[in-house]
């Protein structure tokens, strides 16, 4: 009697400690699965973005190759016009000519080589191989807040700053005796307040 | 609509009238630099048919280089600019005809320098 005590009851173990394994590996292959999942989820968020990035490389280069080859064309025009001109006032345009052109090299150059600094970021991140796609993900969508915030304050003040001009060239134009004057204080307080109006929606 | 509100002061040699101005514009290139197309309609009273009234113009941008052309039967022009940021420069060519004896044609033809700044 005992001894068919003795071996229900180690059974009754076995049976126990079976049922308890199988619940506890299936639970970590439940857990195994969500984390392939959300790999898998943040992976694909990071090869998305790092597609985006590219494209935007790819546009940067165009635009930064447009801007040194028209900044190109308008130095030589410029030098051009401006030894072959004897109006001071052509010969004015063509040096401004020459500084757009250069300036428009730099730009050229800086958008074609450096471009915005989301490249920067992504390159930062990319190459910080310690970092896994879902860490990749967690610093990109923090960097993205912030830039949204950053966005959103930037478009208050330049609607604060045109609300402002809008404000004080409607109270000079209401105060000026001069109709022409008055015209065009009017029209600089529109063009302001719809900046304002811009910033704002 | 263009010409819509009061007049604070009437001049007989300009027509204050409200004028009907319908555009339509298109970009069929976009890649190395964009290609613009627009036509314009309006209708002044010194306008005598439809072509009169409709003004053709294209443009295309190339970094900080703007070419551009316009048409109508009255004017031909133009241009080349360069721009960055606000400030802006360019030489126009343009070609007007002038009224005069019918049959007699002349025009008055400019080649321009131009200084812009984009507040």
């Amino acid at each position: 009697m005992n001894h068919t005590i003795k071996l229900y009851l180690h059974n009754l173990a076995i049976k126990c400690s079976l049922i308890l394994t199988l619940l506890l590996v299936s639970s970590q292959s439940q857990c195994l699965a969500k984390e392939t999942l959300a790999q898998g989820r943040s992976e694909k968020i990071w090869k998305a973005y790092k597609k985006k990035i590219e494209l935007t490389e790819s546009k940067e280069h165009t635009l930064g190759l447009s801007y040194m080859i028209s900044g190109g064309v308008a130095t030589l025009g410029g030098i051009y016009g401006y030894y072959n001109s004897q109006d001071p006032f052509a010969r004015g345009v063509y040096a401004i000519a020459q500084s757009i052109g250069i300036g428009a090299i730099g730009y050229g150059a800086f958008t074609y080589w450096i471009g915005d600094d989301q490249r920067s970021f992504y390159n930062i991140i990319e190459n910080t191989e310690s970092l896994s796609n879902a860490q990749r993900v967690q610093i990109l969508r923090s960097y993205l807040q912030s830039k949204k915030r950053q966005e959103q304050k930037s478009n208050t003040i330049k609607a604060i700053t045109h609300g402002a001009l809008a404000i004080i060239n409607g109270i000079n134009a209401s105060k000026e005796s001069n109709q022409d004057v008055r015209t065009v204080l009017y029209f600089l307080g529109g063009i302001n307040l719809l900046a304002s109006l811009s910033y704002t929606f | 609509m263009e010409n819509l509100g009061t007049v604070d002061k009437v001049y007989d040699e300009i027509d204050t009238n409200s004028q009907l101005q319908v555009g339509l514009g298109a970009t069929p290139y976009r890649g190395y630099g964009q290609l613009d197309f627009g036509v314009d309609y309006k209708k002044s009273s010194e306008t005598k048919d439809t072509w009169d009234s409709l003004f053709w113009g294209g443009q295309y941008s190339f970094g900080a280089m703007r070419l551009s052309s316009g048409y109508n039967t009255e004017n031909v022009t133009g241009g080349i600019s360069f721009g960055m940021n606000s400030l802006s420069v360019g030489l126009v060519y343009s070609s007007t005809r002038l009224p005069g004896d019918i049959g007699s044609e002349s025009y008055n033809q400019t080649v321009f320098t131009q200084f812009g700044y984009k507040m």
